[in-house]
């Protein structure tokens, strides 16, 4: 079997190639609905996922060539569920925001995630009642196994700030977890 | 401990990891195609236009080929005839009018402007949630008539029927229909190609898809009751 590695697919696919795309689509599309799903784009996840494949190949001329791709399309996820956040939230006002965060926004699709496991769903629960900054930081730390670097990109933060901001999220996780477990034996 | 929950969390993101599904990764294709290429000038389209019509008028007057459809709308290229309006639609049952009038207190329409529907197809989510298919001719040309009950997104939306609401050319409709209970959905996303209206009556979503003028669907949407 031929593994072509990203850039030979970026390369093809700035030269028109549009199976070469395809092949990146599938490669990454996981990959963008889980920072999708992490930036608390909820059920416009997939819409917000395939926006950013088609404003990507729109800006592929603009790609550096020796630059990894992953990272590129993901700050583009990122930016487009930042944005729309941005539009919703002058619109709805201080109110709105905060409920919007609380009932929907970080909800993947109970149809594409399937959390079988009561562990996986207690931490998803514990990752819900995060601040969002953590959430994030968590989200492509080690849910999308980012680099610090990568994640840096990604989130638009000092690679400092993600270290830390890393640390306080995992502590503050902790804490969450444990409190979960507190209230189920109290219970 | 820190260790423990960092690699509960990887596990928790590998856990999530699904292939994308096949129709959203066509979907991102379709939007990539490229659009037609533009007249480079404004006169040309017109010109062009002109040349073909006197064209076609000298051919039907020589070998007196019947060129226009019962709609008066112009002619219909025969391959569109034959092409159904929307693609890849999966998980549907064809089913009789009695099934959809029990389940969905719904009757397809079959009175002017409608003709009879040809086929009924639906694919129920819980007990009264669900998306019918029904199937049309209209002046030679395959009509797809869709009805989607509370509980269901459509992209794109509903909007209030007008020619400025209208889709026109190629382009893909994507459903999400929640149950009763919030437990199931049903998604699905599709190919079309023609002029389509997407309305809401009620807490229903309709839509009506086929390669017709404007001015007949909308008179074919503003029909559905």
């Amino acid at each position: 079997m031929c593994v072509t590695d990203d850039d030979q697919l970026v390369a093809r696919a700035k030269a028109g190639s549009g199976a070469a795309y395809e092949e990146l689509v599938r490669r990454h599309y996981a990959a963008a609905l889980r920072v999708a799903w992490v930036m608390g784009a909820g059920h416009e996840a997939e819409d917000a996922v395939q926006d950013a494949f088609v404003r990507a190949h729109a800006a592929l001329g603009r790609f550096r060539a020796d630059a990894p791709f992953r990272p590129w399309l993901l700050q583009i996820v990122a930016n487009l569920v930042r944005n729309s956040h941005r539009s919703a939230n002058r619109r709805s006002g201080l109110l709105g925001r905060v409920s919007a965060l609380r009932d929907t926004a970080f909800q993947p699709d109970p149809e594409v995630v399937a959390l079988d496991r009561e562990r996986d769903r207690a931490l998803w629960a514990a990752l819900a009642d995060l601040p969002e900054r953590y959430r994030q930081v968590l989200g492509c730390r080690y849910l999308l196994e980012l680099s610090e670097a990568e994640t840096a990109r990604v989130l638009g933060l000092a690679r400092g700030s993600v270290k830390s901001r890393t640390s306080r999220a995992l502590a503050r996780l902790r804490g969450v977890l444990a409190a979960q477990v507190a209230e189920d034996h109290v219970c | 401990m820190s260790a423990e929950l960092e690699r509960l969390l990887v596990e928790l993101g590998r856990s999530m990891d699904r292939p994308p599904p096949e129709m959203a990764v066509e979907n991102i294709m379709l939007a990539l195609r490229p659009r037609r290429r533009r007249w480079p000038c404004r006169g040309w389209p017109l010109a062009a236009a002109g040349v073909v019509l006197a064209a076609a008028v000298v051919l039907g007057s020589l070998y007196g080929t019947p060129s226009a459809d019962s709609t008066g709308g112009g002619t219909l290229p025969v391959s569109q005839a034959s092409a159904e309006p929307c693609a890849g639609w999966t998980g549907f049952v064809e089913v009789g009018h009695d099934v959809v009038a029990a389940r969905y207190g719904w009757e397809p329409p079959s009175l002017m402007p409608w003709p009879a529907p040809l086929r009924i197809r639906e694919s129920g989510i819980g007990p009264a949630r669900g998306v019918v298919l029904v199937d049309y001719e209209v002046a030679g040309v395959p009509v797809l008539l869709e009805r989607y009950t509370a509980g269901a997104e459509t992209t794109p939306a509903p909007a209030p029927l007008g020619p400025q609401s209208l889709l026109r050319r190629e382009f893909a409709a994507q459903y999400r229909i929640t149950a009763e209970d919030g437990g199931r959905a049903g998604t699905g996303l599709v190919k079309c190609r023609g002029t389509r209206a997407v309305w809401r009556i009620g807490d229903a979503v309709y839509a009506v898809t086929g390669d017709l003028p404007d001015w007949t669907v909308l008179e074919l949407a503003g029909a559905v009751r």
